[in-house]
């Protein structure tokens, strides 16, 4: 069973016997006109969870690399609508040769509603051949929409592993502007620089000359990755 | 009182009217797919806006606690651009598939000519196969008439009038979208138009049922205040409490609501404005509103 397949499982076991349906018949029969559609609709369908708690079963038949990955995104806490578009993206990403797999991933970015995107961005890092959207996780840490921002920012795998510097660093500075918790941020300490400590310093001195406070987390910043 | 106001072009609009609305009570809105002032020359132009309108403009609201509903379509205006409104037409099902959409809208007549009535039959096709009710621009020209002939196509294509939303009405157009079964909707403007003394008139004359009113604030002289400032109106006149609530909220709620995406328009909206790049935000130095 597939990581994708495995969140289809916790989507369903947290929604009405209609939802489930719907989204087994969507996830057997992948096609790629009706992806859109279905990735668009999943929230509607799945907007009144029952419960929580079907998501305790299985996660061992994946990888360790794919459990940590579920693990850091918090996969578990995600709302049954979140889990159904994620499960989606991945089934028909995983019937496309990887040269159409990026058009795939960029068009439900490009033309998704808010919601939309934050399910991409939160799958990523599950994604066949990830580091092919890292120029599309780098445009989107360019939104002003504060959900998608923290979509890829936070609880996200994917920056801290395959960004490359310039804009992991224009991220994290991001984030700290924005007030996103840094705890949230995946795999900070072990890509903290001298470059990045000296961007939090001055952005600290900014704040300092307009006399404004500094946060705990700015603070934080500017001795990350210092023992 | 909540108040909603069903007719309202946000992407015009700056945070300081959002701030004054949601100040005034305005807790949801309905922003309608319309023209941005001049006539856009690539399907695309229309695509991406469609994309701000379930996309940042959505988020814009909900910094100021409003929740933002829109309506997709191809309005009457471009409508004439028969090669644009074609591709416009072929972007439509994928956008009339997003939440929050909650109508095909607006639609109708401008000038009235013969490619604007074949987008706008073909626009209620497409509302019939989506399962939305339909928001209908009337003209501001010959409207008697355009809305004559609007009522007419909308019997024609056998779309229940019930789903329907005949807006900008008058004096002489409301008797007859009321007994066509429509809903009325009705646009209060500062100087041109339809004014609060004469829609307080209308509801004293017609009551409440299928009222609908809107400020359709957009691009031009125009207040985004319009619905609290008629609803004061009306409580002035002595028009009856559960008849100006009926009008400000439960109507417009009632129609939208038959789209089945009208999803926690009862609940009421924690704000938080700490969600927001300080160095490129919608707050410039005031103090962020968090709601807990």
């Amino acid at each position: 069973m597939s990581v994708g397949s495995t969140l289809g499982t916790w989507a369903s076991s947290n929604a009405a016997p209609t939802a489930a349906l719907w989204l087994d018949a969507k996830l057997s029969r992948p096609t790629a006109s009706a992806f859109a559609g279905a990735f668009a609709g999943a929230r509607r369908r799945f907007a009144h969870p029952s419960q929580l708690g079907g998501t305790e079963a299985g996660a061992e038949h994946l990888s360790q690399q794919e459990q940590a990955d579920l693990e850091a995104l918090g996969a578990r806490t995600w709302s049954p609508a979140l889990l159904a578009r994620s499960a989606l993206l991945l089934a028909h990403v995983a019937r496309l040769p990887p040269e159409e797999q990026l058009e795939l991933v960029t068009s439900a970015f490009r033309k998704g509603d808010n919601s939309e995107r934050e399910a991409v961005l939160k799958t990523l890092a599950l994604l066949p051949n990830p580091e092919h959207f890292i120029p599309l996780a780098t445009e989107a840490c360019r939104t002003h929409v504060q959900s998608v921002f923290e979509a890829v920012a936070c609880d996200n795998p994917f920056p801290a592993r395959f960004l490359p510097a310039e804009a992991f660093n224009q991220m994290v500075l991001k984030a700290v502007f924005t007030e996103a918790p840094l705890g949230r941020l995946v795999g900070l300490s072990g890509r903290a620089t001298a470059e990045l400590r000296r961007m939090a310093l001055a952005y600290a001195s900014e704040r300092r000359a307009a006399g404004r406070a500094i946060s705990d987390d700015l603070e934080a910043l500017t001795h990350v990755g210092c023992s | 009182m909540k108040l909603f106001d069903p007719h309202i072009h946000m992407t015009s609009r700056t945070t300081d009217d959002y701030q004054a609305m949601s100040q005034a009570g305005i807790a949801a809105i309905v922003e309608p797919a319309f023209w941005l002032g001049q006539p856009r020359t690539h399907v695309g132009s229309f695509e991406d806006y469609f994309l701000s309108l379930v996309g940042w403009e959505r988020f814009r609201a909900s910094q100021f606690g409003i929740k933002h509903f829109c309506t997709m379509g191809m309005n009457p205006k471009e409508a004439n651009n028969s090669a644009l409104a074609d591709g416009v037409l072929a972007l439509l099902p994928q956008f009339l598939e997003k939440d929050g959409v909650v109508a095909v809208g607006e639609i109708g007549y401008d000038d009235g000519t013969e490619a604007e009535d074949h987008y706008f039959r073909r626009q209620i096709e497409l509302a019939l196969e989506a399962d939305l009710p339909v928001l209908i621009h009337t003209p501001h020209r010959d409207k008697k008439r355009g809305t004559e002939r609007t009522l007419a196509v909308v019997k024609e294509m056998g779309i229940e009038p019930g789903r329907v939303l005949v807006d900008h009405n008058t004096e002489e157009t409301l008797p007859l979208t009321l007994d066509s079964g429509c809903w009325a909707g009705h646009s209060i403007y500062p100087e041109t138009k339809m004014d609060e003394a004469r829609m307080v008139a209308l509801v004293q004359r017609y009551g409440g049922e299928r009222i609908i009113i809107n400020s359709a604030a957009d691009w031009g002289v125009s207040d985004p205040l319009k619905v609290p400032k008629t609803v004061a109106a009306m409580q002035d006149a002595g028009v009856d409490a559960a008849m100006v609530r009926t009008i400000a909220w439960d109507n417009p709620v009632s129609f939208f609501a038959q789209s089945g995406r009208l999803e926690g328009i009862e609940a009421p909206r924690a704000i938080d404005q700490r969600e927001l790049w300080q160095g490129n935000s919608v707050l410039r130095g005031q103090v962020p509103r968090v709601d807990s």
